[in-house]
């Protein structure tokens, strides 16, 4: 084995221990089918002989794009120089389009656990008003995941719409809150003048 | 020179072996017990099956076989045994420790959902529940697996008598046999709702309106308050950090 090759199937190893990194982080990404949801599309290697086809892999997830990386590695560690420079770049691209989606999805993610938080904070407090805070939480996820679903380098335009979307549904809960309490507040004191009215009649 | 009758067992000894059946009584080795032992933990790691009549012949042979083995060597095949199982253990529990995140997850992604009569929901729910047995049978096999590989050093350090192990295993036998029966029965059960679902999501909005879903999502949220007090989900946690503070 070449030095080359040796280095190209080391790689493909070092691959080995990123996937079983994100393994463990994926399935903390609920929101995106722990990890399942299919996300971006990579190079596929195709050895026939002493043809080699180079082709686009339809949209997969991003655990399957880094096995379909590593696989491809491992294919093409013993083609020629000059064939396997031009599929390494096609791969360099994948890789850092792999990087960069878990980078956003890992932003997201914050974002989505804020949501979660709001959520049951309106459980909490709201009573039976949590509903509407509960719908509208669960849009904005389904938003979000649909931003992943369709092009991921939205994301970057888009968080900043989302972040206010989160902050004017912290600002519903306050409204609904202070509603509710006044509401407790008027039903105690329609309580307590019934009380006295009793009172007076006994 | 030396006369030999045709036809004798002299003359062709190989043949008279096989006619009949001349067997030398082959006595048992360390290897012969590894082999039976790995042959066992396979079967319950693989099926969640344990054959009891196999588990009591390997029990009786590794007891007739050790008696005449020395202190050291007890101690380095009980040594080997107890590697070859906690290598599948450590495996098992890594999964089971999957489908825990994965249940959690799950359940997390249902409690958010507001319209709980959604068919989705009901979809997951079933997943989790499947998820669920699929945990309890991992619980299962590791408890079965870590019993079995105790009872067998016991067997081979302290020469524990095969009766005597043969109680304690037959307890894990009947428990490891009813998860696996209760998970395949629910596998039959999931596969059957999953296709239901499908076919009900369209028939349900012309002829039973609101009203069937309604008796679904009421069932399923008990099922899901069970599931969440069990393995917890974001709101649990939340919940109890508010508590703390």
């Amino acid at each position: 084995m070449s030095k080359n090759n040796a280095e190209i199937i080391n790689i493909a190893n070092q691959i080995d221990n990123i996937y079983e990194k994100l393994r463990s982080r994926v399935m903390d990404w609920w929101w995106l089918d722990q990890g399942d949801a299919p996300l971006i599309s990579v190079t596929l290697v195709k050895i026939e002989g002493k043809n080699i086809k180079v082709e686009r892999s339809p949209k997969v997830s991003l655990l399957v794009a880094l096995r379909t990386i590593r696989d491809s590695l491992r294919k093409i560690s013993n083609l020629k120089s000059n064939d396997r420079l031009s599929i390494i770049h096609e791969i360099t691209k994948d890789f850092l389009n792999i990087y960069e989606s878990t980078m956003r999805i890992m932003d997201a993610n914050d974002f989505i656990k804020k949501l979660e938080e709001i959520t049951s904070t309106a459980n909490r407090v709201l009573g039976n008003e949590a509903k509407t805070i509960q719908t509208d939480t669960y849009n904005l996820i389904m938003k979000i995941k649909d931003i992943f679903l369709t092009n991921p380098k939205e994301w970057d335009r888009k968080r900043e719409v989302l972040q206010a979307e989160i902050n004017s549904i912290r600002k519903k809960i306050e409204k609904l809150r202070s509603k509710v309490v006044s509401a407790e507040a008027v039903e105690k004191k329609v309580r307590e003048e019934e009380g006295e009215l009793l009172e007076e009649e006994a | 020179m030396l006369l030999v009758k045709v036809g004798t067992p002299q003359a062709c000894p190989g043949e008279f072996e096989l006619l009949f059946k001349w067997k030398k009584s082959k006595k048992p080795t360390v290897e012969d017990i590894i082999e039976k032992v790995k042959d066992l933990r396979d079967l319950i790691n693989m099926s969640g099956r344990l054959n009891p009549s196999e588990l009591r012949d390997t029990l009786r042979m590794i007891a007739d076989t050790v008696s005449t083995l020395s202190e050291v060597e007890r101690d380095r095949l009980a040594r080997q045994i107890d590697e070859l199982f906690d290598e599948k253990i450590s495996i098992r529990k890594g999964w089971r420790e999957e489908n825990v995140r994965k249940i959690r997850g799950l359940l997390k992604e249902i409690s958010m959902v507001p319209n709980k009569q959604d068919p989705i929901v009901k979809t997951k729910m079933l997943r989790a529940e499947k998820l669920d047995m699929q945990i309890r049978m991992d619980d299962a096999t590791i408890e079965a697996m870590l019993q079995i590989k105790e009872t067998i050093v016991d067997t081979i350090r302290r020469g524990m008598e095969p009766f005597e192990a043969w109680a304690a295993v037959t307890r894990i036998t009947s428990v490891l046999t009813d998860y696996a029966e209760e998970l395949s029965a629910m596998q039959e059960e999931y596969e059957a709702t999953i296709g239901e679902v499908s076919t009900d999501v369209t028939s349900l909005m012309q002829t039973y309106g609101i009203t069937t879903a309604e008796k679904v999502s009421e069932a399923g949220e008990g099922r899901l308050k069970e599931l969440i007090e069990k393995y917890g989900s974001s709101e649990t946690e939340h919940e109890h950090s508010a508590e703390e503070t």
